[in-house]
């Protein structure tokens, strides 16, 4: 009788060959290894739990329907990023629908605040620690427009490149450029003045 | 500066420019303070996310988020997969029928056999639910407990606690 | 010379009888009426439940539903009840009811009722530790979750 490989130690390779053939316990060893990945990229995108949590979970059923796709170019966890991105996005867009238009949005594309805004000079992260600092950013990101957090997101953390990102955010490469770098300056503005309400 | 000037600026430091472009940029910036302040800002921020992203744990259960994702799994299975043509000539089915009638024939001797004998677990976790509410059962290994958890096919109907 | 109506062997032996009459018959109520405790639990994020009435639930208890996201849990209702072979309803809220009737030592059917309609029929085991548990999804994103066990 065949013995059952002992998933918790195989490679992902192995893991999705075996689950290419219908294992769905090979299968369940992916979605442990690599769910809070794909959890935490749905919620920096979505900002709220259950709407990742739930994003999340159809992202891992398309990802078992749609395994006989991949093919190995990239990892399968970043596939299955790329998988949970396309939800969120489509899920944001459903969403702008009964979304008031956001003030920034507005400002951004009529060339607004952030270009009177000085350039941050002195280092608003200094002397934190890592743990501290990673909350930062994250209340920073919190606090943009979904459309600029999104678009720093692709970026910073997926790598992407401006051409991408328009393709997936159905935008132009100006549009990209332009939310980028609102974003990016925003951010700097958000940490710095963090740092100002600190030391007041 | 003007905007195209920064987004420029931006484009040059995510290597987005051409090779002629990035050089005018590069001459540009041996001589222009405030272009380097803006291209140090928008590094810090650049380097600072992708050496920074706040980690998350999902919050729910290993066996609980699992079973959710393979309740839907089975669902789409169920609704996919289209019914097979049985083709009962085909060799394949004829041995299938062979053995399982070889079990019919096992299972009824069995019940002579064994008449009688009340196995009191026979009825053990038989479920059935409405035809408005489908229920996963699951159960949780760490805390020895099993879970029945009741989901309306219906969103928009709920039991609720009130 | 007193005349006694019964004799000393006499009055034992009724006495006798008396204890073995009464000790069948507390046999045969502890092993008929078995009790369970019911708990409709209330599991949200909220920090505090806007019903005054509804205590945190035990943390042992708590502890054991940590395998889902809500972080807090409120006890909405809470039954003690004896439960024989004959079926019995328990209201544990305007619309949620559980219907239990005693099969075996330890071994129960459970019928549970939303707004009248029946949802479930489970038929098994329940002791005491761990309990067991039917949940459900509640509004706003909390769930409502029923604990049975062996009191």
């Amino acid at each position: 009788m065949p013995t059952q490989p002992d998933y918790p130690t195989q490679a992902d390779e192995l893991l999705v060959k075996l689950a290419k053939k219908s294992d769905m316990l090979a299968f369940e060893e992916l979605v442990a290894r690599h769910r809070d990945k794909i959890y935490a990229r749905a919620f920096s995108m979505m900002r709220n739990e259950d709407e990742a949590l739930d994003l999340s979970q159809e992202a891992w059923v398309k990802g078992w329907q749609r395994l006989v796709q991949f093919q190995g170019d990239s990892s399968f966890a970043t596939w299955m990023t790329r998988i949970v991105i396309n939800l969120c996005l489509d899920q944001l867009r459903k969403n702008k629908r009964h979304r008031a238009e956001s003030i920034e949005l507005m400002n951004e594309e009529s060339g607004g605040v952030e270009r009177q805004m000085p350039v941050v000079q002195v280092n608003p992260t200094e002397g934190l620690e890592r743990t501290e600092l990673r909350k930062r950013i994250d209340q920073a990101l919190a606090q943009l427009s979904h459309e600029h957090r999104t678009v720093l997101i692709l970026h910073e953390f997926e790598d992407l490149e401006y051409k991408e990102i328009a393709k997936r955010v159905e935008c132009s490469i100006g549009t990209v450029m332009s939310r980028l770098f609102y974003a990016r300056r925003k951010m700097a503005a958000l940490l710095a003045a963090y740092k100002r309400d600190e030391l007041t | 500066m003007n905007q195209d000037t920064e987004l420029n600026l931006q484009a040059y430091l995510d290597e987005e420019l051409s090779e002629g472009e990035a050089r005018k940029i590069s001459v540009q910036l041996k001589n222009d303070a405030q272009a380097n302040a803006l291209i140090e800002e928008l590094r810090f921020i650049k380097v600072g996310l992708r050496e920074n992203e706040l980690e998350l744990k999902l919050p729910e259960s290993r066996e609980f988020y699992w079973s959710k994702i393979q309740r839907e799994i089975n669902r789409d299975v169920k609704v996919a997969s289209p019914r097979a043509t049985l083709r009962w000539w085909k060799p394949g089915y004829v041995r299938f029928a062979g053995v399982f009638a070889g079990a019919c024939a096992l299972l009824m001797l069995s019940f002579f056999a064994f008449d009688g004998q009340n196995d009191s677990r026979a009825m053990d976790e038989v479920e059935g639910t409405g035809e408005d509410m489908g229920s996963i059962t699951y159960h949780s290994d760490k805390e020895n407990m099993t879970v029945v958890y009741l989901f309306d096919r219906d969103p928009e109907r709920m039991i609720d606690s009130k | 010379m007193i005349h006694r109506r019964f004799s000393t062997s006499q009055l034992l032996s009724w006495f006798g009888c008396i204890v073995l009459v009464a000790s069948v018959s507390a046999l045969k109520v502890s092993a008929a009426d078995p009790k369970l405790e019911v708990q409709l639990v209330w599991g949200t994020n909220d920090e505090t439940s806007p019903d005054a009435k509804h205590k945190p639930l035990e943390e042992a208890l708590a502890k054991k539903l940590g395998m889902f996201k809500w972080k807090k849990y409120f006890v909405v209702n809470r039954q003690e009840i004896p439960v024989s072979a004959t079926a019995q309803k328990i209201k544990l809220s305007e619309k949620c009811e559980i219907e239990i009737k005693n099969i075996e030592p330890s071994r129960y059917e459970i019928n549970v009722f939303g707004k009248g309609k029946h949802v479930l029929k489970k038929t098994g085991k329940i002791t005491n530790d761990p309990p067991f548990v039917i949940a459900g999804d509640d509004k706003n994103d909390c769930a409502w979750f029923i604990l049975i066990r062996e009191h």
